[in-house]
């Protein structure tokens, strides 16, 4: 018996093992394309390792464009739209969830009723909005019409409805207020769902690619999404460049991959910590 | 109490809906007004002489060497006058550009002027018509423009749109091939010579093609220019037919499928990202894979033309010279532009149009030129000296068919795509796929009346 469930237990991990580098082999294979020559890249049978690897490729395409600009215009619009997010959908998932008002379960209503409509049927007067608000081809504009997310809500709401209502009637009973029951008790209770908030929040703005297009014009708010696809069609000579075009995308995929190995720890951890709450 | 809940939600919901039914509403024509109250402002500047310039954007969705090229167009003419400054605005692709241009009509911020076309819009009065406009620029000269691309331009007998500039597709081939072989490009006249010519080029190893002969380009495009040079058309006279199942399609279409699928002496790249398949069939003529292939007017600016040569789309035998597609890239002018910009904005396209601009841009994109008179002009005479690829485009659009305006908005053009995959990937025979496409296009058709 013990050697079969070793055997499985081995069988199990070559398995994921397997299933692991399935995953990776993309990022590998943009990697190390970013090394070939275009040549190699489409020989065949494919070399797993560039015969030479050429590093100046990576040099080369983070000159031909302002990179460095379009990934600081994206970093800096997704991590506002994370705070921003995480600050109102707290606020709103809060009232929702440990508040008794009027009305309140036709609020909840309201919001999901919100969740159907489909994003593509709220450009247009999105576009209309922010016009009327002098927003467009601006910062202010990419940060705050993406700055309320109902998915972040629920998300978050999903979080607060594990935590017991006990804890917060204790903070009533001591005289705390709202605000100070939700960012001192609820708040860091709950960090792992904002750690999730935040991560997802922010691989979604950094890919965004159509809307910040449809409301910008400006080529330095270009953002790193528009901006690949420019290099694409102009640098990269519609795709005839291919060693530069992966060298591109890897270094833009970068900052994600930094974001998931930060938040890793927390968001493997986030089961626990929502169990923990309500034993506490 | 539940009930009291239920009814409530229902009309807040409904309110709410109305409420953003109503600010759809209202935005457009508020932001009518502003977008007008913001165009009489360069009005009064312009009004004095030597006021502050006009200052109006350009939006365009060109790349690379073409994007580089209209760069440096604009500048030539800012600094050519004081009147008129053109901002560029680059976008993704023509698309997008359609894209961009749809919120901004909604939001009633729109550029002067935009290179991007569309009838339908044109009849719903999104687009400015030009024609007093045109007559406003003293040395336009309407006679001098290659007639079938202004043509493309009128909508119910009005000038909405102007062409930029033109394309047909031609043929590219390897100079060293065709000697290898001994084939003289001038000699073919027609597809079967350049049949016969690619089974002579072609080289294969144990069955497997290691030289292609020719190869067309993706797409249903080479294989319509064929069957229009044959005597083919897409629409019956009257327009309530679709005869794309005649023996003139059928059989052209058939001759691609055999070269490609049982001869091998043709290939076709297909699929991938963008305008993959398109580079890939340059690589195989620029790399030696391939003795030449049916490409783009505005391929030239890409090619090494001390490798390859250019040659006009043969005809048929018995069927005379070619008769395929020339069609033009046209720019038009948003309704919604104050007059002032309307006005900039034709100065802008008179500039771009001018003999000496357009044999510029013919230069070095490969593109038509949109005048006759490009012909003449000295900088365009000593360039196609030593090259004289330039001039091929120019002359096969002398006997060019003008675009097909397809009246179901896309449908019949859809119909010829899906046959063209079938004939070209699938090596389905011309007549099955080309009478199921005729059905499609047909049904479509009817239901316009």
């Amino acid at each position: 018996m013990p050697i079969f469930s070793r055997i499985s237990g081995l069988v199990h991990q070559i398995f994921f093992a397997a299933l692991a580098l399935l995953m990776a082999f993309p990022f590998y294979w943009m990697v190390t394309s970013a090394l070939k020559t275009n040549d190699e890249i489409w020989r065949s049978p494919p070399t797993l390792w560039p015969e030479v690897p050429l590093w100046g490729n990576f040099a080369a395409a983070w000159n031909e464009a302002p990179f460095a600009r379009y990934m600081g215009n994206s970093i800096f619009v997704a991590v506002s739209i994370v705070l921003l997010q995480s600050i109102n959908s707290g606020m709103m998932a809060y009232a929702l969830t440990h508040m008794k008002f009027r009305l309140k379960g036709v609020f909840a209503g309201v919001i999901l009723f919100g969740y159907m409509v489909p994003a593509t049927a709220v450009y247009l007067p999105g576009y209309l909005v922010l016009s009327e608000l002098h927003l467009l081809n601006s910062y202010a504009g990419l940060i705050l019409s993406n700055c309320v997310s109902i998915f972040s809500i629920f998300l978050i709401r999903q979080a607060f409805l594990q935590v017991s209502h006990e804890l917060v009637e204790a903070g009533e009973v001591d005289g705390a207020s709202h605000m100070r029951i939700l960012w001192t008790i609820l708040v860091p209770v709950t960090r792992s769902s904002f750690a999730v908030l935040a991560l997802i929040t922010f691989i979604d703005q950094y890919n965004n690619y159509f809307w910040p297009m449809l409301i910008t014009k400006d080529p330095s708010l270009q953002l790193v999404s528009a901006g690949l696809r420019s290099f694409f069609v102009e640098g990269g000579a519609y795709g005839l460049k291919w060693p530069l075009i992966m060298a591109a995308s890897a270094f833009t995929i970068a900052p994600l991959l930094l974001v998931f190995l930060l938040a890793q720890k927390t968001i493997m951890q986030s089961v626990n910590m929502t169990a923990g709450s309500s034993k506490g | 109490m539940n009930v009291f809940k239920k009814v409530s939600a229902v009309s807040l919901i409904a309110g709410l809906s109305v409420l953003t039914a109503c600010g759809g509403n209202a935005a457009p024509g508020n932001a009518a007004t502003a977008g007008g109250a913001a165009s009489e402002v360069p009005v009064a500047n312009a009004a004095p002489a030597g006021g502050a310039p006009v200052t109006i954007e350009f939006w365009y969705g060109l790349g690379g060497k073409l994007g580089e090229n209209m760069e440096s167009l604009i500048q030539k003419f800012n600094a050519s006058q004081q009147e008129v400054v053109v901002k560029g605005i680059v976008q993704g692709d023509y698309t997008e550009t359609e894209q961009k241009l749809q919120a901004a009509i909604a939001a009633g911020q729109v550029p002067a002027v935009v290179l991007s076309s569309n009838i339908a819009w044109a009849r719903k009065g999104y687009y400015a018509p030009m024609d007093e406009l045109i007559a406003g620029q003293p040395d336009f000269n309407k006679e001098d423009f290659v007639q079938t691309f202004l043509n493309q331009g009128q909508v119910d007998g009005k000038q909405y749109f102007l062409p930029m500039y033109g394309s047909t597709q031609v043929m590219y081939y390897r100079k060293d091939a065709f000697a290898k072989s001994g084939i003289d490009a001038s000699q073919i006249k027609t597809w079967e010579d350049l049949a016969a010519a690619a089974k002579k080029m072609t080289v294969s190893e144990g069955g497997k093609t290691t030289f292609y002969g020719w190869e067309p380009m993706w797409g249903s495009g080479n294989m319509i220019d064929a069957a229009l040079s044959k005597g083919g058309s897409i629409l019956s006279e009257d327009g309530t037919k679709v005869t794309i199942d005649s023996p003139e399609w059928i059989d052209t279409w058939e001759f691609f499928r055999k070269a490609i699928h049982e001869d091998k002496t043709m290939r076709i790249h297909s699929g991938g990202q963008g305008w993959e398949y398109w580079y890939k069939t340059i690589d195989d003529v620029m790399k030696g894979q391939a003795a030449g292939y049916t490409g783009s007017s505005g391929d030239q600016g890409d090619l090494d033309f001390s490798v390859v040569s250019a040659m006009e789309q043969p005809g048929w035998a018995g069927a005379g010279e070619g008769k395929p597609v020339a069609g033009a890239s046209m720019a038009g002018i948003p309704a919604q532009a104050g007059d002032a910009e309307k006005q900039a904005a034709m100065k802008w396209l008179t500039y771009f149009t001018s003999s000496e601009n357009t044999a510029f841009w013919s230069i070095n994109t490969g593109y038509i030129s949109v005048r006759q008179s490009a012909l003449q002009d000295p900088a365009f005479v000593a360039f196609s000296e030593s090259n004289p690829q330039i001039k091929i485009p120019l002359q096969q659009a002398a006997h060019a068919s003008a675009p097909f305006q397809d009246p179901t908005g896309g449908k019949i053009n859809d119909a010829l795509k899906i046959a063209a995959d079938k004939v070209q990937i699938e090596n389905i025979p011309a007549a099955e796929a080309l009478k199921e496409a005729q059905q499609t296009a047909q049904a479509a058709l009817d239901k316009l009346k």
